[in-house]
């Protein structure tokens, strides 16, 4: 009898008990799943610094040993919702760390991380914004991240990589979990979420240039936090949660202006979308018209202060995004389309071999994308009646046509970049291919049906395929495949990161010539220059002839003194090999830019050793610094006595 | 004794004091770590949040989500017109203002959890 009475309590708890054990061992061996995964990427990177080409193999099967798990976990039946955002965050942070493990002492690998880097320096040597940034003047117009850096710096002590890695860091979780959290309300299941979140993380930008240091970073994810906040509160008389909602605003204008526009774009369809789905109801309700007056509202504060920013603020930024970048891209996918220009090769970056596996990959990707787009809007199209769920739709719709761009020269850097915010919408619209499982599951009443569960079986770990298949396809798409891992520290060709060598020059120059010299250095270098050592390199398309004339005559002395250039910052690594995508050492105006065979001429980089005009101020490694100040001023005219015979030739 | 409802404000105010403090008074590196990163990433967008809803009608994982959020919002907000304005971005200056913004929105917090709530003016969950 008394065991009668006590065995439903006493199998509750052994269920319970049986639950929360295997929750335990599910999430211990997650973990290690995991860890396993991040020390083959850790092992990958430590044999390419050490020259090793075959390690490759690690570094793809430890993104497999991340993706998979966790993409089977969170894709799980029975999965609750903490667990899948729990997992989702864990993702976006365990690949964070794949860019982290790559380069874990320096900003060396993405061209931006430098500029922010020289924004956070000037902002704390001045404790005030808009010193002039040679390397990008907009962004120092937009200095919400190197502000907030500074800060971070000032308050800890930190080192600016370790502030900003740290900055970024948290971003991506704010990301990750306000993604998940929109994109659940969106499709109201949070296995459908989950799917979104894992689609999006294989987005091309998102596993190296979505975890740089660049202010993109930081405003994605205060944007997402705006929209997920404003969904959460907008319906509500609360004072402060609308005050928050501005401040959240206000932090995405002043940090980055593409964001600043995308996110009034899309309050903007949000409240259009609102008031078609409020016609479609035959009575919108007080709360639903209140709800949205405050995102028309808060289109109003986002719009107005963009613009504003935009106008009075941060002058340069208008030429800057439309006439040396948009309208470029656009023109030249005009041109494409009419067939006046030519494809780009894809898969094609100078002087490096991809993979035959990762062309095929790649395009097997957006094959799959572009499969499951139409199948996914014809679902979305039966949830029209939620105003979300449309501004969804208009935005995934684009995927298609973004790839248009990627197959012209220039027009390649506007889609990839697109990318992290076409796949938001994709992503949603996508993810409810999955959602549905769930909502079948739910309406059934009693046990489901044998044949559902063996179905329900097999459909998560081919839905978990397909989305590491679309994941690894998307990889290779946004990151060349020798930009994977980190360079070797002597690499045997033309560099693609900036080396520890020039980056100890450019703090020496820091030291003892003092900062804003006018330095003349190839492209790469510049950015070293002017982030660790806070130099003015000149630009890149005015002092090519410096370099590339094969002696010291008029021309050479002509370009340094228009340019007013001090210090010539000389690497020898150009004579070594061709520079890679978008192949030219200095700009696109260089001669042979993009089209060269043969590296470039030795006798063009001595002509600087053997000119008594030219001393030597510092050598280190491959790097030299020229003093060039007595030319600049006109004390010290090259003789032709000093040329040195061209050994090779000109590069064709 | 502290109620139950205000330790955690209390605690967050002390904890932001402290990290004004250690902008004036030469401390460990470590404990500059920790209370910068705290007074960055935490302590303004927790008492932001309890200023918001004072009975916690948020679910773990979103208050979580919110105090990242908000915190990050106010540190940029913060740094940006620090360093525009006169007194320029500071170890000092910025200190004083996420821990000053911390103490008030606490207090803030804690006399609106002593009002009257309306449950109008909570935010609520939405189907849109």
């Amino acid at each position: 009898m008394t065991q009668t009475l006590a065995s439903p309590v006493v199998r509750k708890h052994s269920d319970l008990d049986r639950r929360r054990m295997s929750g335990v061992l599910r999430w211990t061996a997650l973990g290690l799943v995991v860890v396993t995964g991040l020390a083959c990427v850790a092992v990958a990177d430590a044999g390419s610094r050490r020259g090793y080409s075959a390690t490759a193999v690690f570094f793809w099967l430890g993104l497999l040993l991340i993706f998979v798990p966790i993409a089977l976990a969170v894709l799980r039946q029975h999965a609750h919702r903490r667990e899948r955002l729990a997992l989702v965050i864990v993702l976006g942070v365990a690949l964070y760390l794949v860019k982290v493990f790559a380069y874990p002492t320096a900003f060396t690998s993405f061209v931006d991380e430098m500029i922010h880097l020289r924004n956070t320096e000037d902002i704390l040597r001045t404790g005030h914004l808009f010193a002039l940034n040679p390397l990008l003047p907009t962004a120092s117009y937009y200095p919400g991240l190197a502000a907030v850096t500074a800060g971070l710096v000032d308050l800890t002590g930190l080192s600016i990589f370790a502030a900003g890695v740290l900055v970024i860091a948290a971003a991506r979780v704010l990301w990750c979990a306000c993604f998940f959290f929109v994109a659940e309300k969106l499709m109201g299941s949070s296995r459908g979420a989950a799917a979104a979140s894992l689609i999006y993380a294989a987005n091309p930008m998102f596993l190296f240039w979505s975890a740089s240091f660049s202010y993109e970073n930081l405003a994605l994810p205060l944007a997402a936090f705006v929209v997920w906040w404003l969904a959460r509160t907008r319906r509500s008389t609360n004072g402060p949660a609308h005050a928050i909602t501005i401040i959240a605003i206000a932090a995405v204008v002043v940090t980055h202006h593409v964001v600043g526009f995308a996110l009034t774009a899309l309050l903007c369809a949000w409240w259009l979308a609102a008031g078609y789905t409020q016609r479609r109801t035959s009575t919108p309700g007080y709360a639903d018209r209140r709800a949205r007056r405050h995102v028309g509202f808060m289109t109003i504060v986002a719009g107005a202060a963009t613009l504003v920013w935009l106008v009075f603020v941060a002058r340069p930024a208008a030429s800057y995004l439309f006439t040396d970048n948009i309208f470029p891209a656009l023109r030249q996918t005009g041109s494409f389309l009419l067939g006046d220009t030519a494809r780009r090769t894809l898969y094609n970056s100078g002087g490096y071999a991809t993979p035959i596996w990762e062309t095929v990959a790649g395009v097997t990707a957006t094959a799959v994308l572009l499969l499951a787009l139409p199948l996914a809007l014809y679902q979305a199209w039966h949830r029209r009646d939620r105003a979300p769920m449309v501004v969804a739709m208009a935005v995934a719709v684009v995927f298609p046509l973004s790839l248009v761009p990627r197959l012209t020269p220039i027009g390649v850097a506007i889609s990839g970049r697109a990318s992290e915010y076409i796949f938001a919408g994709l992503a949603c619209v996508v993810g409810l291919l999955v959602a549905p499982m769930t909502w079948r599951r739910r309406s059934q009443q009693g046990q489901p049906a044998a044949a559902a569960v063996v179905g329900e079986r097999f459909r998560t770990p081919v839905v978990a395929g397909l989305i590491t298949l679309v994941f690894i396809g998307e990889v290779t798409i946004g990151t060349a495949s020798y930009e994977l891992l980190p360079e070797a520290p002597h690499p045997k060709g033309y560099p693609w990161s900036v080396q520890p060598d020039v980056i100890a020059a450019s703090t020496w120059a820091r030291e003892h010539l003092g900062i804003h010299q006018r330095f003349g250095a190839n492209a790469l270098d510049a950015y070293a220059l002017g982030g660790y050592g806070e130099q003015n390199p000149a630009k890149e398309a005015d002092v090519w002839p410096i370099f590339f004339a094969p002696t010291m005559n008029q021309t050479v002395v002509q370009s340094i003194r228009a340019n007013r250039v001090l210090y010539l910052l000389v690497d020898s690594r150009m004579t070594r090999g061709v520079p890679a995508t978008p192949g030219y050492y200095f700009g696109s105006q260089e001669p042979h830019a993009g089209q060269y065979t043969q590296a470039f001429p030795v006798a063009a980089l001595n002509k600087f050793e053997a000119s008594a005009c030219t001393p030597l101020l510092y050598t280190g490694g491959d790097v030299t610094i020229y003093d060039v100040t007595r030319i600049e001023n006109g004390s010290c005219t090259p003789s032709l006595a000093t040329v040195v015979p061209t050994t090779k030739a000109v590069p064709r | 004794m502290i109620r139950k409802p205000f330790a955690p404000l209390a605690i967050t105010c002390i904890v932001a004091a402290l990290a004004v403090a250690t902008a004036y008074v030469g401390v460990p590196q470590f404990v500059r770590i920790v209370l910068g990163v705290l007074i960055v990433f935490i302590l303004p967008g927790f008492a932001a949040v309890r200023a918001v809803f004072p009975q916690g009608r948020l679910a773990l994982e979103e208050h979580i989500v919110a105090i990242l959020g908000t915190s990050l919002a106010m540190a940029v907000c913060a740094a940006v017109l620090l360093a525009a304005a006169p007194i320029g971005l500071s170890r000092e200056s910025f200190a004083v203002a996420l821990g000053g913004f911390t103490v008030l929105l606490s207090l803030y917090a804690g006399l609106r959890s002593r009002l009257p709530t309306k449950t109008d003016g909570q935010a609520s969950v939405e189907d849109d």
